[in-house]
C-alpha cells in the first residue's frame, strides 16, 4: 500500500466532511436556486469522492510518484524551525519587532551553519535598519514590545 | 483600440523615467533570481508584490512582470556553467548546455541561449500585442454559460498539465476552490468558514497565501535541503567568446523559430508552463535532429530550442492574463493578484478601462528583453559570481524579507500565522506528491466559477440548458468534463489489467 497517499488520502476526507458539516450549518437552497451554502458543500462533496478514489488508488501496488518532492537531508531542522516560527508569531507583539526577529534570524543562520558572528551580524543589521527605517522614517507601527524605543 | 495605437500609448508610459527604472529593477532581479538556484520567480514575485503597493499601477505589474520573463534568462547562466539549474525551466538546458561548457563552448551555449531568449521573448510580446486585441473582442462576447465553462476547462487542464496525477491535481484545484469560500460569500454577503474570528471574515488573501506556499516553502526546502555549491568549474574568465560560430548559428536557427512558437502557444494554455515548453522544445528538436543520439553530449540545438521555448511561453501567459482575466500559470496568477490590488479589474474591459496599463506593461516587455539581452550578454561574469554567495548567508536573509515583508502589508500578525501555515502545508503536500499550482487557480478562480454559476441560473430561471446554449460554452465544457471524468476512468481500467496477469 502507498502510505503516503492513503495518508494524504485520509486527513483529505476528514477536510472534506468537516467542510461539509460546517457547510451545511447554513442555507442550503436548491441546485436551481443557490444558497450561501451551496457551492462549498458541492466542493466538499467532490473532494470527499476524490479522496476516496485516491484512498482506493493507494490500494494498489505501489508506484512511484511523479513531481513528489523529498524532504533533504537536514530535514530535521524543520522540527525546530517550525514551532520557532510559531513563537514568534505569539511573542511578536508582547515582546517587540526587534527582539523576537533577531532572535529568530540568528536561530535560521545558526542553523544553516552560520558562524556566530555571522548570525549575530546579519540578524542585527538587518532587523535594526528595517525597525528604524519603517518606525521612524516611515511611521509604520512594528511592535515595541519591552524596549523602549 | 488597435493594436499599433495602443502600443504608441504603452511606450510613452514606459518610457517614464520611474517606470523605466521599475522594468530596469523588475529584470535585474528577474535574472539575479534566475541565477540563484533555491529562490525562485514566484517566491520573489510573491516577496515583492506587497512591496509594490506604493508604486504606480503601470511600473508594479511592469516590475513584477520583469521578474518573470527575466528568470527565464538568468536560470540558464547556472544551468550552463555550473549543471545546477537556477530555475525550473532550465533544467533541460543542463543536457547539453554543461556539455557544451565541458567542451570549451560554454560561452557560445550561453550566448545562444541569451539571443533565443531575446527573439523569442520579443517575438512572444508581438504575439501577446496582436492576440490580446483579438481575444478581447471575443471575451467581450463572454456571458456567465461562457465564463463558467472557460474556468472548468481551464481548472481542468491546470490538473491535467500538472506534474503528477491528475487526481492530486484536481484534489488541490477543489482546495483551493474551498479556501476561497472562507469569508463572504460574494452573492450574498453571508458568512462562511469564519469560525467566529473577524479576520476571517475578511476572507484569506492570496499574496498571504502565495507568501506562504512559495517565497516561506522554498525558505524552509531550503533549510532542509541547502543548494550547494556544486561541481566548481570556475566560469570561463574571457566570456569574450560569447558568440557562437558560424556552424553553431546554423543548427541553432530552426530550433529557435519552433522553439518560439511552440513555448508561445504552451504558455496561453492554461496550466501550459514554461517547465513543459521546454521538455516540449528539446523532445521535438530531438525528434527533428539529423542525430538524435548526440542529444545529451552537448548539441546546440539542445539549448536553442528549450531556451527560447521558455521565453516564448513567459510571454504567451500575459495573452490570456490581460485579456480574460485568467491566467494560465503561477506567476501570471500573482500578476492577476498585483492588478487586482491595485484596483484594476482583470477582464476583457481591462484594455478599455485602463489602456494605459495595459499597453504600458506590452510596451515594457519589448523594453525589457533588450534589457536582458545587454545584462545577459556583456554582464555574464558579474551574474556568475552571485551564485557562488553562500547558501547560509542568503537563507536568514530570506527569512527575515519574508517575516518583514509579510507583516507589514496589513501589520496584522494573523497573517503571519496564516502564512506559516500555508507553507507547512504545502510543504508536506510537495512531500505527498501534489502541486501547488493547481490550488492556486482553484483559489483564484473558485469565485468566478460560483458567480458565474449561479448568474447563469438567475439568467436562465433555473434552467441548466444555459450551459450548454452556445457553441462556446458548450465546446468549453465538453473538454472540461473529459478531464474532471478521467480519474474514474483510471481506476477501472487499472482494476481491469490488474486481474488479467492473474487469469
Amino acid at each position: 500500500m502507498n502510505k503516503k497517499d492513503g495518508l494524504s488520502a485520509i486527513a483529505l476526507l476528514a477536510f472534506g466532511f468537516f467542510g461539509a458539516v460546517k457547510g451545511l450549518q447554513l442555507p442550503l437552497g436548491s441546485v436551481r436556486a443557490p444558497d450561501t451554502a451551496f457551492f462549498p458543500v458541492v466542493l466538499s462533496a467532490l473532494l470527499i469522492l476524490l479522496s476516496l478514489i485516491l484512498l482506493g488508488r493507494s490500494f494498489r501496488v505501489r508506484y512511484i510518484e511523479q513531481g513528489a518532492v523529498y524532504f533533504g537531508k537536514h530535514w530535521k531542522r524543520l522540527i525546530v524551525v517550525v514551532p520557532a516560527l510559531v513563537a514568534y508569531f505569539f511573542l511578536l507583539e508582547p515582546v517587540g519587532y526587534v527582539i523576537t526577529t533577531v532572535a529568530m534570524i540568528i536561530l535560521v543562520a545558526k542553523l544553516v551553519n552560520c558562524s556566530w558572528k555571522e548570525a549575530i551580524a546579519i540578524s542585527t543589521v538587518c532587523t535594526v535598519v528595517t525597525y528604524l527605517l519603517i518606525v521612524h522614517y516611515l511611521n509604520g507601527p512594528l511592535p515595541k514590545g519591552i524596549l523602549p524605543f | 483600440m488597435d493594436a499599433i495605437h495602443g502600443l504608441m500609448q504603452g511606450f510613452s508610459v514606459a518610457f517614464l523615467p520611474i517606470n523605466f527604472l521599475y522594468c530596469f529593477v523588475g529584470v535585474l532581479l528577474g535574472t539575479v533570481v534566475g541565477v540563484l538556484p533555491g529562490l525562485g520567480h514566484s517566491g520573489t514575485m510573491a516577496i515583492v508584490l506587497p512591496l509594490t503597493f506604493y508604486f504606480n499601477d503601470a511600473g508594479a505589474i511592469m516590475l513584477l512582470a520583469g521578474i518573470y520573463y527575466g528568470s527565464m534568462y538568468g536560470g540558464s547562466t547556472t544551468s550552463i556553467l555550473l549543471n545546477i539549474p537556477g530555475e525550473a525551466p532550465s533544467i533541460v538546458t543542463c543536457l547539453d548546455g554543461y556539455q557544451m561548457h565541458k567542451k570549451g563552448r560554454g560561452g557560445a551555449a550561453l550566448g545562444i541561449s541569451a539571443i533565443g531568449s531575446f527573439i523569442a521573448g520579443t517575438a512572444g510580446v508581438i504575439g501577446v500585442t496582436f492576440l490580446s486585441t483579438v481575444m478581447v473582442e471575443w471575451a467581450l462576447k463572454f456571458g456567465p454559460p461562457e465564463y463558467f465553462g472557460l474556468v472548468m476547462m481551464g481548472v481542468a487542464l491546470v490538473s491535467y498539465l500538472s506534474q503528477g496525477s491528475l487526481l492530486k491535481g484536481l484534489i488541490m484545484a477543489i482546495l483551493g476552490m474551498l479556501a476561497a469560500t472562507v469569508g463572504m460569500d460574494p452573492m450574498r454577503g453571508g458568512a462562511r468558514y469564519e469560525f467566529g474570528t473577524g479576520y476571517l471574515l475578511g476572507g484569506l488573501d492570496i499574496i498571504v497565501i502565495a507568501m506562504g506556499m512559495f517565497a516561506l516553502n522554498e525558505i524552509l526546502q531550503m533549510i532542509a535541503d541547502p543548494p550547494g555549491p556544486g561541481d566548481i568549474i570556475k566560469p570561463p574568465k574571457r566570456l569574450r567568446e560569447m558568440l557562437p560560430n558560424r556552424e553553431e548559428w546554423r543548427q541553432s536557427v530552426m530550433p529557435i523559430a519552433r522553439g518560439s512558437i511552440i513555448g508561445f502557444l504552451i504558455g496561453v494554455i492554461p496550466g501550459g508552463g514554461a517547465i513543459l515548453s521546454t521538455f516540449a522544445s528539446y523532445a521535438i528538436e530531438k525528434k527533428l535532429s539529423k542525430h538524435p543520439e548526440l542529444f545529451g553530449t552537448g548539441m546546440i540545438a539542445g539549448v536553442a530550442g528549450p531556451e527560447s521555448a521558455n521565453n516564448g511561453a513567459s510571454a504567451g501567459a500575459f495573452v490570456p492574463l490581460l485579456s480574460l482575466g485568467i491566467p494560465s500559470n503561477v506567476p501570471a496568477a500573482l500578476l492577476l493578484g498585483a492588478l487586482m490590488i491595485h484596483g484594476i479589474a482583470p477582464g476583457p474591459m481591462f484594455m478599455q478601462t485602463r489602456p494605459d496599463v495595459f499597453w504600458g506593461v506590452i510596451a515594457s516587455m519589448y523594453i525589457g528583453n533588450v534589457m536582458l539581452l545587454l545584462l545577459n550578454l556583456p554582464l555574464i561574469g558579474l551574474f556568475t559570481r552571485i551564485a557562488y554567495v553562500p547558501s547560509r548567508i542568503l537563507i536568514p536573509i530570506l527569512a527575515f524579507i519574508c517575516l518583514t515583508v509579510v507583516f507589514i502589508m496589513s501589520y496584522d500578525r494573523y497573517d503571519i500565522l496564516v502564512m506559516i501555515i500555508f507553507g507547512i502545508l504545502s510543504l508536506l503536500a510537495r512531500v505527498a506528491g501534489f502541486q501547488v499550482a493547481p490550488f492556486i487557480f482553484g483559489f483564484l478562480l473558485g469565485p468566478i466559477l460560483e458567480t458565474s454559476f449561479e448568474r447563469s441560473l438567475m439568467i436562465s430561471h433555473g434552467n441548466f440548458g444555459i450551459f450548454v446554449s452556445s457553441p462556446i460554452a458548450a465546446s468549453l465544457l465538453l473538454v472540461a468534463s473529459l478531464v474532471w471524468i478521467a480519474p474514474v476512468f483510471s481506476l477501472y481500467r487499472r482494476r481491469k489489467s490488474r486481474i488479467e496477469p492473474a487469469a
